[in-house]
């Protein structure tokens, strides 16, 4: 796999990774009716 | 007048008006600091990304991408991006729930330390007084090549253009007028790189010819130009070159000042994470479209000297005149919008955070103990006086801005990243440690300061030349850490940090509101749709097309082998 294409994977899967974080994230600290 | 002059002008009167409109609407101290707590998602997503996104942005790393670096420019920005969620999730909504005036006020209210808030508000002067210089000499610099007006009175229209509606409308003018230039650079960038990419033969002809530039090579390539005759001799220096600056102001844009103090306007904390993912978001295009565009524009002029003036000189010879004019306006957008928040700051930070008493400061009083019409003398009282030291700190800034000798580059990479390094370890300890002290708080931030203050000044005057792996930012990070821990190992947590930080953990009933959280939770999935989109457009249009055009010189370069 060519450097380019991991630059060009990386930039979107960046994004990818943080709004699933971030989607887990929201859904535990406010909809977690234990917390 | 010409087109560039009437541009600039118009745009000035245009931001002139909109900070005279929010001004009328100020009318406490919360609305002058904070905008009455009361912003929605797009006008901190707008004052977040303009904030940071400074003439900078469209002068110094465009031109760094012109000259062969865009992709160390991507990288770095992958990295530095993630703050916004960081920042926003580990500390900003946080921040919010304090309900403090600016970020010291929240750090004194934490550690009920008073010295801690007035160390952070004169770090806050420092600082950001000295960004605030780059920026005006940055657009001073750009008024001067497209108009021909003298240096002095483009520094003075600069100057009292963002004084003038900061002072009157505060906080709430400085995020409406944020907005607008957000958009306005945003959008402009976009045209103009359309336009770029038309002149240089379309998009593979531009992805071919970048391939195999002679003159640069590698220049599109994932680690950009790299050999003796740049700093970066091998792709992998440049790599961890660009992964450690780009963690370094990850952490300056999860708690600088002038991104996390966005928060305390937020209407809720659904807001602070919803601007935060849309922050992501729009840097990561706009970094991706700016840094692209300024490399293509080597096909075009192989030229331009200084490279930082690569957009001017797009401005000023490859766009229509309207167009050109526009973007001109919108590289001034982007630093006016920097310069009216790091104003307000540092207005905010003398008449609040340093000069105001220990009592102005404390939550409560002495407002709980006052009838309404003292309430309302009291509070225009201290707005006037916030006014007062905004005019004399604009004042100074603009005495300073014509005598100094100008050093934006320098102030730039000192100013910005010494947050990161002073407040760093402290802004997110005070969330989530419970054995943070007082003092480990002061002695971290006071450690963290100095180091970084310490290693750029040698650096500068030519005694040290830091290695890449030593960076002042991230080596003042680890010693503020170490300070935090040895001095509060030393001493104990008081019953009220320890209430007021169990306090900032107990979330509002009205933040779980199910509806609400549904809005919120539409913002990762535009993330993640958006993440893939972007993946497979520079998979299709870059990366394949590129390993293409390289394999095809490849073969002819093998043919002229003896």
């Amino acid at each position: 796999m060519s450097g380019e294409l991991i630059l060009a994977m990386s930039y979107g899967l960046i994004l990818v990774g943080a709004g699933l974080w971030t989607w887990r994230r929201v859904l535990k600290d406010y909809r977690d009716d234990d917390h | 007048m010409n087109s560039f002059q009437a541009g600039i002008v118009i745009s000035l009167g245009c931001y002139l008006a909109i900070g005279w409109y929010a001004g009328k609407r100020v009318k406490h101290l919360e609305d002058f600091f904070v905008a009455g707590r009361n912003a929605p998602t797009v006008l901190i997503l707008g004052t977040l990304v303009a904030s940071f996104m400074s003439t900078n942005a469209f002068m110094g790393e465009a031109g760094m991408s012109y000259q062969g670096h865009a992709p160390l420019v991507i990288i770095m920005t992958c990295f530095n991006c993630l703050g916004y969620i960081v920042g926003a999730v580990f500390f900003g909504r946080y921040l919010r729930r304090s309900e403090a005036l600016t970020v010291p006020d929240f750090f004194r209210s934490r550690f009920n330390s008073r010295r801690i808030q007035v160390f952070a508000g004169v770090s806050i002067v420092a600082g950001l007084s000295a960004y605030l210089l780059a920026v005006t000499w940055g657009m001073a610099l750009i008024i001067t090549e497209v108009t021909g007006f003298s240096e002095v009175i483009a520094i003075l229209m600069v100057w009292v253009s963002y004084t003038l509606f900061t002072l009157y409308s505060g906080s709430r003018g400085v995020i409406l007028t944020d907005t607008v230039m957000f958009l306005l650079f945003s959008s402009i960038i976009v045209v103009t790189a359309f336009f770029i990419v038309q002149a240089a033969g379309g998009w593979s002809s531009v992805i071919d010819s970048l391939a195999t530039y002679a003159d640069k090579p590698g220049i599109i390539a994932w680690h950009g130009r790299v050999g003796p005759d740049v700093y970066w001799q091998t792709p992998m220096e440049a790599l961890v070159w660009a992964s450690i600056l780009g963690v370094a102001w990850g952490i300056v844009v999860a708690v600088s000042p002038w991104q996390t103090s966005r928060y305390l306007m937020a209407r809720s904390e659904h807001v602070v994470i919803r601007s935060a993912c849309g922050a992501l978001i729009a840097m990561l295009l706009l970094y991706l479209v700016t840094n692209f565009a300024a490399a293509t524009v080597n096909l075009i002029n192989p030229d331009i000297s200084p490279p930082e003036s690569t957009m001017i000189w797009v401005s000023m010879n490859l766009l229509p005149t309207v167009l050109g004019a526009t973007l001109i306006c919108g590289v001034m957008a982007a630093g006016l919008s920097s310069a009216s928040t790091f104003l307000s700051l540092v207005g905010f930070s003398v008449s609040h955070d340093i000069l105001g008493s220990a009592e102005e400061s404390a939550r409560g009083s002495p407002e709980a103990e006052v009838s309404e019409d003292q309430l309302s003398r009291l509070q225009g009282g201290r707005l006037r006086n916030a006014r007062v030291a905004m005019l004399c700190v604009g004042v100074t800034v603009i005495v300073l801005a014509l005598m100094l000798p100008r050093n934006i580059y320098w102030l730039t990479h000192f100013a910005g990243p010494l947050f990161a390094s002073s407040w760093g370890v402290v802004a997110f300890m005070s969330i989530w440690s419970r054995r943070i002290t007082e003092s480990g708080a002061f002695w971290g931030m006071a450690v963290g300061f100095a180091v970084n203050v310490g290693m750029n000044a040698l650096s500068l005057a030519g005694l040290m030349e830091w290695p890449v792996m030593a960076d002042p930012i991230l080596v003042g990070v680890v010693c503020s850490y170490i300070a935090v821990a040895i001095v509060s190992r030393r001493g104990t947590v008081t019953a009220t940090e320890s209430t007021y930080r169990e306090g900032l953990h107990f979330m509002p009933s009205a933040e779980r509101d199910p509806a609400t959280v549904r809005q919120t939770l539409l913002w990762p999935k535009v993330m993640v749709a958006m993440g893939a989109v972007i993946a497979a457009l520079m998979t299709l249009f870059y990366a394949l097309p590129y390993q293409e055009a390289v394999a095809g010189v490849l073969p002819n370069l093998a043919g002229h082998l003896p």
